[in-house]
């Protein structure tokens, strides 16, 4: 009925035919069956990327393997390891601090469509203008150290938080609001029955992405100053031209951004299902 | 009818728009004031009127536009229609091929999440250092937002729709440029907004990081070089074009969608 030329469709997203399903299928078969698709993908650029290098001149292009090896002998070094925790721990710094305060912001402004209306435009445009030019006026007041890598971070992950959580905020079902209000809930009941579990899911989704991008912010900060971290050993890899090293470097920079990525992601899904 | 009721809305007798007006010369008014009064360095922070004439100065610089700007427009173009076209035809293949997009799918919702940057030594390894690995990262950036927004697009179309076309046995291409493009337009305009963004933002990080020439260098060297003036007056020129080209493709939507609502 939906094999025709180009017309595959209207099939239902994944996640909705995942959970029609989930009653009936053994966990296990699920389980392995979601990371077996999962990794399909990662799995195909790893085989291309091996034939590529094996084409292409491997001292230039090196192959996955070499990339492994290349990683191997970062991950030996105690400098290495020091800035992996360097960057780990800025990270959950800067994640934290834009998932609270950016929920909160949307949430204070989500709560009046008027000053949603004042804040929507300017934050969105922020999100669009390229910050990594504005990194400069960050180490200008803040100094060199952690303190600007942090703000850099926070300023990329902080907006479409609160952006998200704002939009949200103002779409909660007031019907819900006036129903609290009849019942004369008392507003911290009111918080947590009503707004937080409405809120749950953008919550997630917010976190998931305010996660990519500090992880993205901290990277670029990295590559530009700092002393330490990831950006500032990929930097340091490309002064000394040591391309298995850089390229083996990027697999793991992918690999810390993917896990909790695809966590959050479902997370997020079970949220959703559950509301 | 909710939105006419929040423009009537007023507090201290300002509209929203006249309160972000009113945000904005306060913003710039301390830019201006602020190292002029002292109470920020002017070194650290010149004062606007400064950073703008030298920001104009720069706009007549042919020398300027030649090894910086003109590269970084161009760049920001290429890439941004290679993520359009593309996007859209990797839209319409996943939308069509449902294994294809169960696969790509959790990758689609965790790519931004992904630093992408970090890439851009492998392609100077792989490109060369000139235009070309630029354009690739602006384009990687910005691609994923048009993937996105088409399937958004397409699988918001009616059922009846789709029957329709079928009704009628178009071609491929007819089915494609009759029905499932001007069905999903509206949606492609809004991931194609997003992508003039992100095409700007990868442009201007990898000259910023790696490369000898563009506006992202530019602001890069002037940094280097304690030329303070020169560092902000490139940045309210990317500012003046990133915020300019959002504003722009903001029109065209809002244009769209009164043009719909009629």
């Amino acid at each position: 009925m939906r094999k025709m030329a180009f017309v595959a469709t209207g099939e239902p997203p994944r996640e909705t035919r995942g959970a029609q399903r989930t009653s009936f299928a053994p966990l296990l078969a699920r389980v392995l069956t979601e990371t077996l698709v999962v990794l399909a993908l990662p799995a195909f650029v790893f085989v291309v990327w091996a034939i590529m290098a094996a084409i292409i001149d491997n001292v230039v292009f090196p192959g996955p393997l070499e990339a492994i090896r290349g990683l191997a002998s970062d991950l030996g070094r105690e400098g290495y390891r020091s800035s992996i925790l360097t960057t780990i721990r800025l990270l959950l710094l800067s994640w934290a601090i834009s998932v609270v305060a950016g929920a909160l912001i949307g949430f204070g402004l989500g709560l009046s469509p008027f000053w949603s209306r004042v804040f929507a435009t300017p934050m969105f445009a922020f999100y669009c203008v390229p910050l990594v030019t504005l990194y400069p006026v960050f180490i200008l007041f803040l100094g060199i150290g952690e303190e600007s890598r942090v703000a850099f971070a926070i300023a990329h992950g902080l907006p479409p938080m609160a952006l998200l959580v704002m939009g949200a905020t103002s779409g909660i079902d007031k019907n819900l609001l006036r129903l609290a209000d009849a019942l004369t809930l008392p507003w911290h009941s009111k918080v947590t029955k009503i707004i937080i579990p409405a809120l749950v899911p953008t919550l997630a989704s917010g976190a998931r992405i305010a996660l990519g991008l500090t992880m993205i912010g901290l990277i670029l900060a990295g590559m530009v100053s700092a002393t330490s971290g990831l950006g500032h050993e990929l930097v340091n890899n490309i002064a000394n031209a040591r391309v298995a090293r850089i390229t083996g470097q990027i697999i793991f920079i992918v690999i810390l951004a993917v896990i909790p990525g695809l966590f959050l992601r479902w997370l997020e899904q079970r949220l959703s299902r559950h509301r | 009818m909710r939105g006419s009721a929040i423009s009537q809305d007023r507090r201290l007798g300002l509209g929203p728009k006249a309160w972000t007006a009113m945000g904005l010369m306060i913003i710039l008014s301390f830019l201006e004031w602020g190292p002029r009064s002292g109470l920020v360095d002017s070194f650290t922070l010149p004062p606007l009127s400064s950073i703008i004439v030298r920001a104009a100065q720069l706009l007549v610089d042919s020398a300027f536009w030649h090894q910086h700007l003109g590269p970084s427009l161009l760049a920001i173009m290429i890439a941004f229609l290679f993520a359009a076209a593309s996007g859209i035809v990797m839209g319409l293949i996943l939308w069509r091929f449902g294994l294809m997009r169960r696969i790509f799918d959790p990758w689609l919702s965790i790519y931004y999440a992904i630093p992408t940057f970090a890439l851009y030594p492998l392609l100077v390894i792989v490109a060369g250092i000139g235009l070309l690995p630029v354009i690739l990262l602006g384009a990687l950036l910005a691609i994923v937002s048009v993937i996105t927004a088409t399937l958004d697009g397409l699988d918001s179309i009616p059922r009846i729709t789709i029957k329709l076309a079928r009704a009628l046995q178009l071609s491929t291409m007819d089915y494609v440029l009759k029905i499932l493009i001007p069905s999903t337009i509206h949606q492609i305009v809004v991931g194609l907004r997003l992508a003039l963004s992100f095409s700007i933002i990868g442009v201007m990080a990898s000259e910023f990081i790696l490369s000898t020439y563009g506006l992202g260098y530019f602001i890069s060297y002037a940094y280097d070089h304690f030329s303070l003036n020169d560092m902000y007056a490139g940045i309210a020129i990317v500012l003046f074009f990133a915020l300019g080209a959002n504003f722009l493709f903001g029109l065209l939507l809002h244009r769209r969608s009164m043009r719909m609502s009629t």
